[in-house]
């Protein structure tokens, strides 16, 4: 909060191209947004390669296929039935509310939500295709040294895809930082919870502010370079 | 006998269906012609593959028994197997390589030192010759004190120099194991100087003439020279 009421606090400099009560919280939700999903998608991204990489069972082609359509989604499609699921009806929403007590739509968790869901297939697809380059007799050979799959993953899967994990976390931060259709289905224009700096360049265009928009926007130019950037080298490199 | 296996599985080309044995302190070799099931039985007694029908029994403890649905996992078969190519683990540095399953430190320093790559502890495997890196690969093995250690090709990749060299060092070292050693190999004259029992193998099955076709062909005069001089060297099936 502390941050946030910082940040709130307007630029008053008038020789700074106008930015004058210019509105900093979306960047600071977007940032914030896109930690959050990174963390927990490398989290529970990884094992979730690691079986679909190395195990063969019924039916994996179809997970594998519907754990990718968030990408090929139109975003108005996948944010409404994200407001489906979410909702006080919908299976997430209800476990959400019995929970917490509260809503999970229009709030910070809700579009972390369904930004989750949204880029799991950027930080799947990068995984699995490192883990799938280690060599399988690696692995074999970790076996008759005595460690189970558990100690395996830990100790030379991870190690050795650390390209792979590393470009993967970057591609779901850029792309979480862009979101916008989704996370405006989901979490409106709540200032401070749920406008991020995409929501806030697209009000300030339909409001013809466009210092704000070009402020914002050139925020986000350098940021996401910069990760882009390391994205190819990391990928020069493997 | 310390290993005995009686294994049988279907492949694409053809079945495997063999049986043998291993007394203790010796090393068995399988030889035959590339693509005749020799790393796929030596897979299957490592529990990397599953056979078909059969038993794999080690000093006396059932590793693999399809009448009784006995399969012991690789992580508790306690075997030390050196591959064909190099699998060193690559973000691990020599010294930590061979520590990756050693249950006591002091013996990689000792194990080091006996193949002559201590001096290289710090490095990555990438960073050593092919040479090195097998020996590292059979400190590696051995540092798990294993009850049975199974060699596939280990010296395929290697020029000749360093194979030979190699080779030798096998040799002395075949000398001061306590447990059997299984080794794969289609070269006969690493057969011969490191044989205590050899087991010819075409298409998954033993084949006696095979031996015999091969010192026919005249490929290899030492086969005869070394069977007539050394008729100890029985074949092991």
């Amino acid at each position: 909060m502390l941050r946030s009421s910082f940040l709130r606090r307007p630029i008053s400099s008038k020789r700074s191209m106008g930015i004058n009560k210019m509105d900093f919280v979306p960047l600071y939700v977007s940032l914030k947004l896109s930690m959050v999903t990174t963390s927990v998608l490398m989290v529970f991204t990884a094992p979730l390669a690691y079986v679909l990489a190395y195990s063969r069972f019924p039916g994996k082609l179809l997970i594998e296929s519907l754990i990718n359509l968030p990408m090929v989604l139109p975003p108005t499609v996948l944010g409404f039935y994200m407001v489906i699921i979410m909702g006080p009806k919908g299976i997430i929403g209800h476990v959400w509310r019995s929970v917490t007590g509260g809503s999970l739509l229009f709030t910070f968790p809700g579009i972390a939500f369904a930004a989750v869901v949204c880029s799991l297939p950027f930080a799947l697809q990068p995984m699995k295709a490192a883990f799938q380059k280690i060599d399988r007799r690696l692995l074999e050979s970790a076996y008759v040294l005595g460690l189970s799959r558990m100690e395996t993953f830990f100790r030379v899967v991870i190690p050795n895809s650390i390209n792979g994990i590393v470009a993967a976390a970057v591609l779901v931060f850029l792309h979480c930082m862009g979101a916008f259709g989704v996370l405006l289905m989901v979490g409106g224009s709540l200032s401070g919870e749920t406008k991020v700096a995409s929501i806030a360049i697209y009000e300030a265009v339909e409001s013809m502010n466009y210092r704000e928009a070009a402020i914002m926007s050139l925020c986000l130019i350098p940021i996401s370079y910069v990760f882009l950037l390391l994205v190819n080298k990391l990928n020069e490199e493997s | 006998m310390v290993l005995q296996v009686i294994i049988k599985k279907r492949l694409k080309c053809f079945d495997i269906e063999i049986s043998f044995s291993c007394p203790d302190e010796q090393l068995l070799v399988m030889i035959g012609p590339s693509g005749s099931g020799k790393t796929t039985i030596l897979r299957m007694i490592a529990g990397l593959e599953k056979p078909e029908e059969g038993q794999i029994i080690c000093h006396g403890k059932t590793w693999f028994d399809s009448s009784r649905r006995i399969d012991i996992p690789p992580q508790k078969r306690r075997i030390g197997y050196v591959f064909q190519d190099y699998t060193l683990f690559p973000h691990l540095s020599i010294y930590d390589n061979v520590a990756f399953a050693a249950p006591d430190r002091k013996e990689v320093d000792d194990l080091l030192d006996r193949f002559c790559i201590a001096h290289l502890r710090n490095r990555k495997p990438h960073l050593v010759s092919g040479g090195e890196r097998q020996r590292c690969a059979i400190c590696q093995a051995l540092a798990r004190r294993p009850q049975l250690l199974l060699l596939d090709e280990p010296f395929s990749s290697l020029d000749v120099l360093t194979r030979r060299k190699l080779r030798d060092e096998l040799k002395v070292l075949k000398e001061e194991l306590s447990f059997p050693v299984c080794y794969v190999t289609h070269d006969i004259h690493e057969a011969l100087v490191l044989a205590d029992g050899m087991i010819p193998i075409v298409n998954g099955r033993i084949e006696p003439d095979w031996m015999q076709h091969i010192v026919r062909g005249g490929q290899t005069a030492l086969l005869t020279s070394r069977t007539v001089r050394e008729p100890g060297l029985a074949l092991a099936y």
